[in-house]
């Protein structure tokens, strides 16, 4: 029977402060943490790890069912605070991690991919941690390794410009923003006093591997630098010509960045319509040092119960009890949904509690569920 | 009466058994058929059931407007339809089109227009009620298949061809190079497949004729047409300037290896069992109006034809197959509306002989490469089909029977039926599945994953898997099973050993092994 809809309804009959499964990802860093699913996450640190203590860059492949948590992973990387805990622990330089889908609105794809990475770490952000690397080393040093690391005379002199940029003159500062986004009339050049546009799709790939060798130089700044490339596989769904540019845009990329940045591609182990799989995109060249792969695979029964309690508990008010009767009807509902994935689990007990909500329930029980199961979308008998 | 319908009333009522009468309509039955009469004028009172009446009431008739006869769905089938239309061409050098309608008692049935001023012709229209359409014929009539239900149909689908292209024996030789690289850049392949050609082009003449040869050119024009047919069948890729397999070639050649079957005659040319039903399956999911259409005209030219002849006919049979399929199919209007697309494409050929050399000439060729015509009056120029030619028919005709579809089922067919179709047509005596047999079913689906391993973990695609599992069932094992069975059985609780999912976008899915076993 329903109850009516008046102030007692609140997840507080449930013992908790909200109900603890989502349907989209978290955007508020504090809702974002990690539940079950404890072979992945180790798996993501030991790279991190790695790449916070060794040289190399690297490919990593994270492979998963739809909503088997990359996007989830790769967010939790990018806006919590453990990759902090995981540079103290290891006493090494902080690590700067972003997250960028994989651009498919526009024609100029590369430039879109500049946009969000610089969406993520921004322009002002990135003078910052030039001008702290000055400081680190020299101004000598640094136009050295600009140098050294921009593989091309004009962004090397734009980033000559950029440590000279004087904040405080916005309309300086913008300027060279818009330089950067692609702006190459005659008054911008002029003004910045620099000779080309950044327009090719290399200059950028050397614009952003400059950025990344020089502020992870010597892992003084930051030990490593992540970049999760988010939805990877729908690269078959982008248009021929402009997957070919991003994918030779991505290995120039990374042949220009050789050291301290990981690349996590996230692929959804879909099916593709004519290929098996996506190594054709790839090219021989970031197949062959895409050796690492991480496997988001589903959860077992039992990590699955791990799962929702973890969350349960995140979200439970003090020290009050599950609101489950026994595990069993968790193990009940579990069963009863096919293919386990974190998203599955979520969309399923998300309308557990939301029915449990509506009718006034204190305990999530088997019977409960049973009553409710027509609800459930993925429920199979 | 004019004199004209009178002179037909009496060839038509000299052998006729009985005569009825609903309304405007009179049904004529004879031994073998039955032919209805649509007059304008009423010749009895308001009836509301068919009323046996006698001959000399016919005298009153006025005018007989149209001449059909009827076969019953279900009871008959769409073979005599064939028969009926190949008698026809004999006479008039003309095909006939059919409709499917519904009478008063719901029943179904073909009815087949036939203009007044053929039946005239005494002769035809004397042997027309006589004859036995279902008697002393080379099609089937009865198939054991899986009956289909709730069909998921496709537009008719076809694909574009060079005249070029008429030997599968290449299209084998090119998808085998990969064996030796794991992909071509696309400005040396052309030129790549020119010299491996050359070892072969002594076997090309002595196989039936060197149409087809793919020779050393300066730009690699030869090959191209090749490299675009294996695109079009969707067993090559092209990506960043490179060609690669796609996951239907990288099949191919595993299978092909595996199975390691001889060729006929020794010769790269004379495909083995398993090239034959590899390339019907591609034939069926990317050529199917063209391959279909191709066998009825055959047939209906009296399995007795030549290239010119089926030329002759193609455009206009192919239109009028086209808007029977927006008449009669269940597909969606979307569909269908596609289908008008492709009329207005067809009727717009405006040299339809130059269209056709690119159309039919190669399909002659890969219907020859597949055993489905006889090779013998081919080398004497007739086109007729083979025994398998004519069981493939037999096949498609079935499925119409059973399901009013024509152009549209070839997805139907491939998951349901293709196996026990590939069993009949090539004579092959395997066995139906047995639930017993499921242990060699999951130990094919295991192989896959190191025969298909990509750089995703764990993880095969599920078609390629599948047709792994199905090919070597039928060839290694003598076991019939089709795609759709394993993917009910992936699906279903009987499966501990695999994770699947299937993604109806892509039409096809994954399978990934269980970690705990």
């Amino acid at each position: 029977m329903m109850v009516q809809l008046g102030e007692k309804m609140t997840y507080e009959t449930l013992r908790l402060t909200e109900n603890p499964f989502r349907l989209t990802p978290p955007l508020d860093q504090k809702e974002i943490f990690w539940a079950g699913m404890h072979e992945v996450k180790d798996n993501i640190e030991k790279r991190i790890k790695i790449a916070m203590r060794t040289q190399p860059s690297r490919i990593v492949l994270n492979w998963g069912s739809y909503g088997s948590g990359k996007t989830h992973a790769s967010l939790y990387f990018s806006k919590t605070n453990r990759l902090e805990e995981i540079s103290a622990d290891l006493g090494a330089s902080p690590a700067k991690s972003i997250k960028i889908t994989l651009p498919r609105s526009s024609n100029n794809i590369v430039q879109e991919f500049l946009r969000s990475f610089l969406g993520q770490y921004s322009l002002e952000e990135i003078y910052a941690d030039f001008k702290r690397l000055e400081e680190e080393f020299n101004t000598e040093k640094l136009i050295e390794m600009i140098d050294a690391f921009s593989n091309d005379n004009s962004i090397a002199d734009a980033f000559k410009k950029f440590i000279k940029l004087d904040l405080e003159n916005s309309d300086e500062f913008n300027k060279f923003k818009n330089y950067i986004y692609g702006d190459n009339t005659k008054s911008t050049l002029t003004y910045l006093g620099l000779p080309l546009g950044l327009t090719n799709d290399e200059q950028i790939a050397n614009f952003l591997a400059t950025i990344i060798n020089c502020i992870t130089y010597e892992k003084k700044l930051y030990s490593t630098f992540l970049i999760w490339l988010d939805e990877f596989e729908d690269i078959d769904t982008v248009k021929k010509s402009l997957a070919d540019r991003f994918t030779t845009f991505l290995r120039q990329f990374i042949d220009k960045t050789p050291n301290n940045l990981i690349l996590f591609l996230n692929f959804t182990q879909k099916a593709f319509m004519d290929i098996e799989d996506l190594s054709i995109y790839l090219g021989e060249a970031l197949t062959s040092r895409a050796k690492a792969k991480i496997d988001f695979q589903n959860p077992t029964i039992e990590e699955a119960i791990e799962y929702v309690q973890e969350l349960c508990k995140h979200y439970q008010k003090g020290s009050s009890t599950n609101p489950f009767d026994t595990d069993a009807t968790i193990k009940y509902a579990l069963e009863h949904i096919g293919n386990l994935t974190a998203r599955k689990i979520n969309e399923t007990f998300s309308i557990i509690f939301e029915m449990a909500l509506l009718e006034g329930k204190e305990q999530i029980t088997q019977e409960f569920i049973d009553n409710i199961k027509d609800e459930i979308i993925a429920w199979e008998e | 009466m004019d004199i004209n319908d009178k002179k037909l009333l009496d060839i038509l009522t000299s052998y006729t058994k009985n005569i009825y009468i609903l309304e405007n309509t009179i049904i004529l039955e004879y031994d073998n058929i039955t032919i209805s009469l649509e007059i304008d004028n009423q010749l009895t009172k308001n009836i509301n059931e068919y009323q046996n009446i006698s001959i000399s009431l016919l005298k009153k008739i006025k005018t007989i407007e149209a001449i059909s006869i009827n076969i019953l769905m279900g009871q008959e089938y769409y073979n005599k339809v064939l028969n009926i239309a190949q008698f026809y061409y004999e006479f008039f050098n003309k095909f006939i089109y059919i409709e499917i309608h519904y009478d008063e008692c719901s029943h179904q049935y073909y009815k087949i227009n036939l203009p007044k001023k053929q039946l005239i012709n005494e002769n035809f229209t004397k042997q027309l009620i006589k004859k036995d359409f279902t008697e002393d014929k080379e099609l089937l009539n009865y198939l054991p298949f899986f009956p289909l239900n709730n069909l998921i149909l496709d537009i008719p689908r076809s694909i574009t061809t060079q005249t070029k292209v008429r030997r599968f024996g290449y299209l084998s030789i090119i998808l085998e190079m990969f064996n030796d690289s794991r992909y071509y850049p696309s400005n040396i392949f052309n030129k790549k497949i020119e010299q491996r050609a050359l070892q072969y082009n002594k076997l090309l003449q002595d196989y039936i004729d060197d149409k087809g040869l793919i020779n050393i050119s300066k730009t690699g024009n030869s090959a191209k047409p090749y490299i675009d047919l294996l695109i079009s069948l969707k067993l090559l890729y092209y990506q960043n300037h490179t060609y690669q397999l796609s996951k239907y070639g990288k099949t191919y050649t595993i299978l092909f290896s595996k199975l390691d079957l001889n060729s006929e005659e020794g010769n790269k040319f004379a495909l083995n069992i398993f090239q034959k039903s590899f390339y019907l399956w591609f034939l069926l999911q990317n050529d199917m109006l063209y391959l279909f259409a191709l066998l009825e005209i055959i047939y209906i030219q009296n399995n007795d034809t030549t290239a010119g002849e089926i030329k002759n006919g193609f455009q206009e049979y192919i239109l009028e197959s086209l808007e029977f399929t927006i008449k009669y199919s269940k597909l969606s209007t979307k569909s269908k509306n596609e289908i008008n697309k492709i009329i207005t494409r067809i009727k717009r050929w405006g040299k339809p002989e130059v269209y056709l050399e690119h159309i039919v000439d190669p399909r002659i060729n890969w219907l020859l490469d597949l055993g489905l015509l006889n090779k013998e009056k081919y080398l004497l120029k007739r086109i007729s089909l083979s025994k398998s030619g004519l069981k493939l028919l037999s096949c498609f005709g079935y499925f119409f029977d059973q399901s009013e579809e024509k152009f549209t089922i070839s997805r139907e067919l491939r998951c349901h039926n293709f196996f026990n179709i590939i069993n009949i047509i090539y004579d092959i005596n395997a066995k139906e599945i047995q639930k017993s047999n499921l242990i060699l079913v999951e130990k094919y689906i295991d192989e896959s994953f190191s025969l298909f391993k990509t750089i995703a973990p764990n993880r095969v695609t599920a078609s390629q898997a599948v047709l792994y599992t199905c090919y070597m069932m039928l060839f290694k094992e003598n076991i019939i099973v089709n795609f759709c069975t394993i993917k009910q059985y992936l699906s279903s609780k009987n499966n501990q050993k695999f994770i699947f999912d299937w993604y109806k976008t892509e039409n096809d899915g994954s399978i990934r092994r269980k970690n705990d076993l």
